[in-house]
């Protein structure tokens, strides 16, 4: 079965960067949310195996949308989306257990080695 | 050609280019007009761009970002000053260090970039070349310096028109708001929720345009974002002026949209006076690419520097039946968030290893930003160490670190670390685990090997009449002809051995050219940094010695020139006033005199008063002081911890580090070490060196029914001592010799077995430095030139022999390590 990534940005720009650089490369983009309280509700729904996460966002930031993740399913394998100057927003997301981390503006094969590397990192949770 | 030979050969020609470099960079200095200097310069720096062949992409990376500065100073383009040249220098210097890591086996990546390839930056900004390293980014907010490079986006994905598209909605729609909430926000009203706003459309738009490939809408949305981020934070007042600033930044990025929407380029609509205008409410920090200095050092640490507190869990660990892991990170140049790359690496780890320490420091408040919003400098978390103790190979911390740069995993000895005998630098590492490239060749004049040649002729000569005196005693030739010609056979074996062993000992012969050719920079950039005008002169260059001293002698020379440089020479108007030219001069000689070499560093500063070498040595209650000569006053200066601050100026700096100068010359290398001075005219220090080290000239003695051989280099004299004369008793014996009691040694204690003792016995008087000791012997037999062999430390367990030699007869002659003498002081 094909990974399945949930991608989360209030850009839709940035969103269509990430899916085209996802799909591209045989992942299965299955939902895009467009603000962190989009993302919870749609983690929920879509049971993603990934979610690409950006930090700013509208009505509930990345942050906040990611503990909720993580309280739902441990498991959950996060990628933060920062840009420069975010680093300890980033270092904060790391302590509540994020898998990984791209810098805005990134290059298709950061992002897709964190993807990887998420991946292969054994999940402690049931969901995943 | 295999890939080690490749190497090894890269290596060996990396020496000759690192010498053509720091010449040529010299020649630059003074004539800095001339262009076939700087093609010099660019030839020799581009032959370590062909290393990307075997790999050294970060040492192709940085020759690759010099040539661009040459480049443009060739084309004239930019002058050679000495920011320029500074900037070339450092760059040779880390080359340098490549190379040096390359040949321990370390790879290139051990080697920071970051600051250089920034400052070569300022000189010539990296072109869009995707293959090249990327220009670390700075700190934000303080980032965007003018000579910036914009960092490598995906611009192989904003051609796509429906991207584009999409990016450009996206920038109208935030530009929009912007602007909008910006009409709205008034002066000194508290509207937090639409100051945070505003602030989230400049960094969507910053992001996004830096994203699509556009750089300048990128920097200019960056500024305004820096402004919103003190006005959030409360340390900046939404006054007029700022909101204007902001909405002049608003409209800019608005132009720039609609020129991209029109197929023009963003750099068509001028955003200098915008940014400037931001950048007044929000300067850049200091952290920013303005100040190339790099982080101030910090105290590195190493397993050597455990403290209690690791010592204790690595024995814990080991009592667990787990081994001692390093593993080290080279992040990425391009790395942009290097704390929290370090911190990810660092939580992965915890959950696979025990980790033992971690360098640096792992501590969140590292990336806190201020309360200027500034970020502080993550650099030194590109290079993290972190120490852990694991049952597995070690490899189960590579895969819970991967992807975080290069990494390195090495078992190391726990032992080591805990034992009570401190490991040298280098013995942590297991061998096997690295691959240090082992220097198996060696480079020879081609005339010395002539002359071997020529020798072994001559041998199988010697050989031929060898043979035929044989078949003729074998035919009963006359007794008193095959006498004589054995006689000349021998005599001409004789001959051709002691060439070959002289032409032998030439092959490991080198200039002292490699050494001396660091000179120039050296006092170069310590006349710049004090102050100093100073003339280096340097003659014969051209003397050879051995290899193996040339390495160890490297650092006491720079040593000794950099006192004579920082202490010796008076500043410029000092000098005046004392009746001296303005500009000092440094002189370091070298010459070959009879078999030893002698080197000179002398310097027409302003010398040593030796009186006040003799108050400071009453003060420290130094004995016979009162009585001493000038040559015994120089000698304390040598006296480890004889020299302290208060008296450093008043002797001319000298004695800071010379203890060191001292036992590297006369302990390890065999050689003596003299010093002369006169208060006001200047100082000299001579050194006096062997040829070579792997023959020396020794003292046989007998002791104990065995043979031993002590360096002449060490030895005052002969003597004879009186058993009634040895005073003490067990291990602790002394004797008077020269109305000095010095202590007594007898080669039976020093084996650890009782000593007989005769009525009368034989003794030679050892020195070290200006300590003496007797060491008692059962007999002295000769002076001899014996040629040394490395001894294993299994045969050495008491270290008492620095090596040993094979006798005529095949019996061996242990060379007696006579640092058993108790240095002076102690």
């Amino acid at each position: 079965m094909r990974t399945t990534i949930l991608i989360a940005d209030d850009l839709s720009f940035m969103r269509m960067i990430e899916k085209e650089i996802l799909t591209e490369r045989g992942y299965h983009v299955v939902g895009e949310a467009v603000d962190g309280l989009d993302a919870v509700e749609k983690y929920k729904r879509l049971r993603p195996d990934v979610v690409v996460m950006d930090i700013t966002m509208p009505n509930m930031n990345g942050l906040e949308a990611m503990r909720r993740i993580l309280q739902i399913d441990p498991g959950a394998r996060i990628i933060m989306c920062s840009a420069l100057g975010q680093q300890h927003l980033i270092v904060d997301a790391i302590k509540a257990g994020v898998k990984d981390f791209i810098v805005k503006p990134f290059k298709p094969d950061r992002m897709l080695a964190a993807i990887q590397k998420a991946l292969a990192a054994p999940s402690e949770g049931a969901g995943a | 050609m295999s890939s080690d030979q490749a190497l090894a050969d890269f290596l060996d020609k990396a020496e000759d280019w690192a010498q053509d470099l720091a010449a040529s960079l010299e020649l630059l200095g003074k004539q800095p007009e001339r262009s076939d200097v700087v093609d010099r310069v660019f030839q020799t720096t581009h032959n370590y761009k062909n290393s990307a062949i075997l790999g050294f992409v970060r040492l192709a990376g940085l020759a690759h970002r010099m040539e661009d500065v040459l480049t443009l100073v060739r084309q004239q383009a930019i002058a050679v000053n000495q920011a320029v040249l500074d900037a070339l220098y450092a760059g040779s210097d880390l080359i340098a260090e490549m190379v040096a890591a390359i040949g321990r086996g370390e790879g290139d990546g051990t080697v920071n970039l970051s600051g250089i390839i920034e400052e070569l930056g300022r000189w010539a900004p990296p072109e869009q070349d995707p293959a090249g390293p990327a220009a670390p980014s700075a700190n934000p907010p303080a980032a965007q310096a003018p000579a910036e490079a914009p960092a490598p986006a995906v611009v192989e994905a904003a051609p796509d028109p429906q991207l584009l598209g999409a990016f450009l909605e996206d920038a109208e729609d935030r530009s929009q708001k912007l602007a909008s909430l910006l009409s709205a926000l008034e002066p000194g009203a508290a509207n937090r929720e639409a100051i945070h706003e505003t602030f989230r459309a400049a960094h969507d738009l910053k992001s996004a345009s830096a994203t699509a490939g556009f750089h300048l809408m990128s920097r200019l949305a960056h500024r305004m974002e820096d402004v919103f981020q003190k006005v959030r934070d409360g340390t900046l007042e939404i006054a007029e002026p700022v909101r204007d600033a902001l909405l002049a930044g608003s409209d800019r990025i608005a132009e720039m949209v609609a020129a991209i929407g029109r197929g023009e380029a963003e750099g068509t609509v001028d955003t200098a006076a915008a940014i400037a205008d931001l950048s007044a409410f929000a300067p850049a920090g200091p952290a920013g690419p303005g100040t190339p200095e790099a982080a101030p050092a910090r105290p590195v640490m190493t397993e050597q520097s455990f403290g209690a507190f690791e010592r204790a869990q690595v024995r814990e660990a080991g009592d667990r039946g787990e081994s001692l892991f390093r593993l080290t990170c080279e992040m990425d140049p391009a790395e942009e968030m290097r704390f929290a790359r370090a911190y990810l690496l660092y939580t992965g780890l915890e959950d696979a290893v025990n980790i033992v320490a971690v360098d640096p420091p792992m501590d969140p408040a590292a990336v806190e930003p201020d309360a200027q919003g500034n970020v502080p400098d993550d650099r030194p978390y590109a290079h993290l160490t972190v120490w852990f103790t694991s049952s597995g190979d070690g490899s189960e911390a590579l895969s819970a670190a991967a992807g975080t740069g290069t990494l390195k995993v090495e078992r190391l000895e726990a032992a080591d670390l805990l034992g009570s005998i401190p490991a040298g630098p280098s013995a942590a590492a297991e061998p096997g685990q690295r691959s240090t490239v082992e220097r198996t060749t060696i480079r020879v004049d081609t005339r010395k090997l002539d002359t071997l040649w020529s020798l072994v002729a001559e041998l199988v000569q010697a050989k031929a009449r060898v043979s035929t005196i044989s078949d003729r005693l074998g035919r009963g030739d006359d007794a008193e002809n095959v006498r004589t010609g054995l006689s000349e056979a021998f005599d001409s074996l004789d001959k051709i051995s002691g060439g070959m062993q002289q032409a032998m000992m030439e092959t490991r012969m080198i200039p002292i050219r490699v050494i001396f050719e660091k000179f120039p920079r050296l006092v170069r950039d310590l006349s710049r940094k004090l102050h100093k005008a100073i003339d280096l002169e340097t003659i014969g260059a051209d003397t050879e010695i051995d290899r193996g001293i040339v390495e160890a002698l490297s650092d006491p020379l720079m040593h000794l020139l950099r006192n004579a440089v920082d202490h010796g020479v008076e500043f410029p108007e000092d000098r005046v006033r004392h009746g001296k030219s303005e500009r000092g001069r440094v002189r370091v000689s070298a010459n070959q005199q009879g078999g030893r070499i002698v080197i000179e560093v002398s310097d027409d500063g302003r010398g040593i008063d030796v009186e006040a070498v003799r108050r400071k040595a009453l003060a420290q209650g130094i004995p016979g002081a009162a009585g001493m000569d000038e040559r015994e006053l120089c000698e304390l200066v040598f006296r480890p911890g004889f020299s302290t601050r208060e008296i450093v100026s008043e002797l001319s700096g000298r004695g800071v580090g010379m203890d060191v100068v001292a036992t590297r010359v006369r302990t390890d290398l065999k050689g003596e070490v003299l010093l002369k001075s006169r208060a006001g005219a200047g100082t000299q220090v001579t050194l006096l060196l062997p040829l070579t080290l792997t023959i020396m000239r020794t003292l046989l003695v007998r002791g104990e029914s065995h043979v031993f051989a002590v360096p002449l280099s060490g030895v005052e004299t002969t003597t004879r001592v009186l058993n009634t004369e040895i005073r003490g008793a067990g291990e602790r014996l002394a004797c008077v010799w020269q109305d000095a009691e010095i202590p007594l040694f007898t080669i039976g204690g020093l084996l650890g077995r009782p000593s007989r003792r005769a009525e009368e016995l034989s003794a030679v008087i050892l020195r070290r430095g200006g300590s003496r000791a007797c060491l008692v012997v059962d007999e002295l037999l000769e002076e001899r030139e014996i040629v040394i062999k490395p001894l294993d430390d299994l045969a050495n367990h008491r270290r008492l022999f620095s090596g040993v030699s094979v006798r005529e007869d095949g019996t061996l002659v242990f060379i007696l390590d006579t640092s058993f003498v108790p240095e002076e002081g102690s």
